[in-house]
């Protein structure tokens, strides 16, 4: 394969096109023909150029992660955090362990949670009703030890599970601002370099 | 670069500038935190006021029943070496059904289905020569009654069908169903406060019987064998009386052909309030 300008910029931009917006895009490439030509007039050749920018895959992994990441902190959604973390897995196998891991758990946290919530949502103002129908001596089985305290355990549970909703919502605002931070100290300790795009 | 305001911002703004009445969101959460605190607090108190919270290592602290709904507990009660049985079955408040087709060296069988542990009944069994007989008592919830409500409780009762048995059933309040054709009667004593009573005694081939049936408030339904020798004697309250298959003279009904000479299946019926229905099958 030619190490060359051209190939290097060829595949930069194959590499990064579609990710990346193309103002961005051609912003980099320009960096990147900037350096080439300015090594160049240093007397450096194309080989060495390529060789001190590293590969441009890596690169482009690299670039792509962190506009990914950075994506993902100015537009906080579901689908942006998930590639970025798809993304950072690209970076090195052990990001396998070092944050595909802590994202599933924290994933199944933030959802077992919701679904707890929603459950006690539910069953809570049916216990209520239930509670009352005991008190009348409508209900087939006495599901309460006692119905009036079932009146308001049954609210209790009501209330605790919208409590958990909201905290599950707040919580998972939390651990995205952390997941952010920590995806940028990951890729900065790859990269060895601060992740700033 | 601006960038453009993410629609997760959009929510948290929307969530946290809520103003329901003037309440913010900080202070819906509070009042949630409150409720959810007050609630439990006076929940487990009444429980523990009412005297039927006992957190202990085999009981769970839970408010909620650990039902035996949906899995009956059955005792069986042996005919051991006796020839003849006395059953007495007294319930406060709930469905009792007796039947036959209790197991072959068995005098009773019974399923209780209560959807309180604690309020299993209570099960006697004496022996007096060739004789046997078993109480089948309702203790009742032995807790204070001040929020605890009773649940109804169900019973299915399996009498013997191969030896003669006294039955005696007695229900405060709930619904009786006596299927009573294949068992051997010496003897029936039915009494029902409040509720529905219906004795089936047709393809009856046991021995001559007497049975009393008493019931307060709720309709009775009687259904014999016709062609039994049987007499009813009939103390009407309040409410019809329907007859089918049934010959009537006065407060006395009998089936066809009754013929008092021959052995006589003898029934008297208390009602209350409620309507009868008799019906010879």
């Amino acid at each position: 394969m030619l190490q060359n300008e051209q190939e290097y910029i060829r595949i930069l931009r194959s590499r990064l096109e579609g990710t990346l917006p193309t103002d961005e895009l051609e912003d980099i490439i320009s960096d990147y023909s900037e350096h080439f030509t300015m090594g160049k007039e240093n007397g450096r050749t194309d080989g060495e150029l390529w060789s001190s920018l590293g590969s441009p895959e890596d690169v482009a992994r690299e670039l792509r992660v962190m506009h990914l990441v950075k994506k993902a902190e100015d537009d906080r959604s579901c689908k942006n955090i998930f590639h970025a973390v798809v993304a950072t897995l690209g970076l090195g196998l052990f990001n396998l362990v070092f944050v595909l891991v802590p994202f599933i758990l924290l994933v199944v946290m933030l959802l077992m949670i919701f679904v707890i919530g929603v459950l006690f949502t539910v069953f809570g103002p049916a216990a209520f009703v239930y509670s009352i129908l005991q008190l009348a001596g409508l209900s087939a089985f006495a599901i309460w030890l006692s119905p009036v305290a079932g009146l308001f355990i049954s609210t209790g549970i009501t209330t605790s599970g919208l409590l958990m909703i909201i905290g599950d919502y707040y919580l998972a605002r939390f651990f995205y601002r952390v997941g952010i931070r920590y995806l940028k100290w990951n890729i900065g300790v790859i990269t060895g370099t601060e992740c700033a795009a | 670069m601006n960038p453009a305001k993410p629609d997760s911002d959009r929510l948290a703004c929307f969530v946290c500038s809520l103003n329901l009445s003037g309440m913010t969101m900080t202070r819906v959460i509070l009042w949630l935190v409150a409720i959810t605190i007050v609630s439990f607090v006076i929940g487990f108190c009444l429980l523990a006021l009412s005297g039927d919270f006992h957190p202990s290592p085999e009981n769970k602290a839970s408010p909620f029943r650990q039902t035996a709904m949906f899995s009956p507990n059955t005792t069986t009660i042996p005919l051991d070496s006796t020839t003849a049985g006395t059953v007495r079955i007294t319930m406060g408040a709930g469905e009792v059904t007796v039947r036959g087709n209790a197991p072959a060296t068995a005098l009773m069988e019974a399923s209780v289905f209560s959807p309180a542990p604690e309020w299993q009944p209570d099960l006697l069994t004496s022996v007096n020569g060739s004789e046997k007989t078993v109480t089948m008592t309702e203790k009742g919830h032995q807790g204070k009654e001040w929020f605890a409500v009773h649940s109804p409780n169900s019973w299915e009762v399996r009498v013997s069908e191969t030896v003669p048995v006294n039955l005696d059933v007695e229900v405060g309040a709930g619904d009786s169903r006596l299927e009573l054709g294949s068992l051997d009667l010496a003897s029936l004593v039915v009494s029902n406060g409040a509720g529905d009573t219906e004795i089936d005694i047709t393809r009856y081939r046991g021995g001559p019987f007497g049975a009393v049936i008493h019931n307060g408030v709720g309709d009775l339904t009687l259904r014999i064998d016709k062609t039994g020798n049987t007499r009813i004697l009939m103390h009407h309250g309040v409410g019809d009386i329907t007859t089918s298959g049934i010959v009537q003279t006065d407060e006395t009904y009998t089936t066809a052909g009754f013929d008092p000479a021959l052995p006589v299946n003898e029934i008297a019926i208390t009602q209350g309030v409620g309507s009868v229905q008799l019906e010879a099958v």
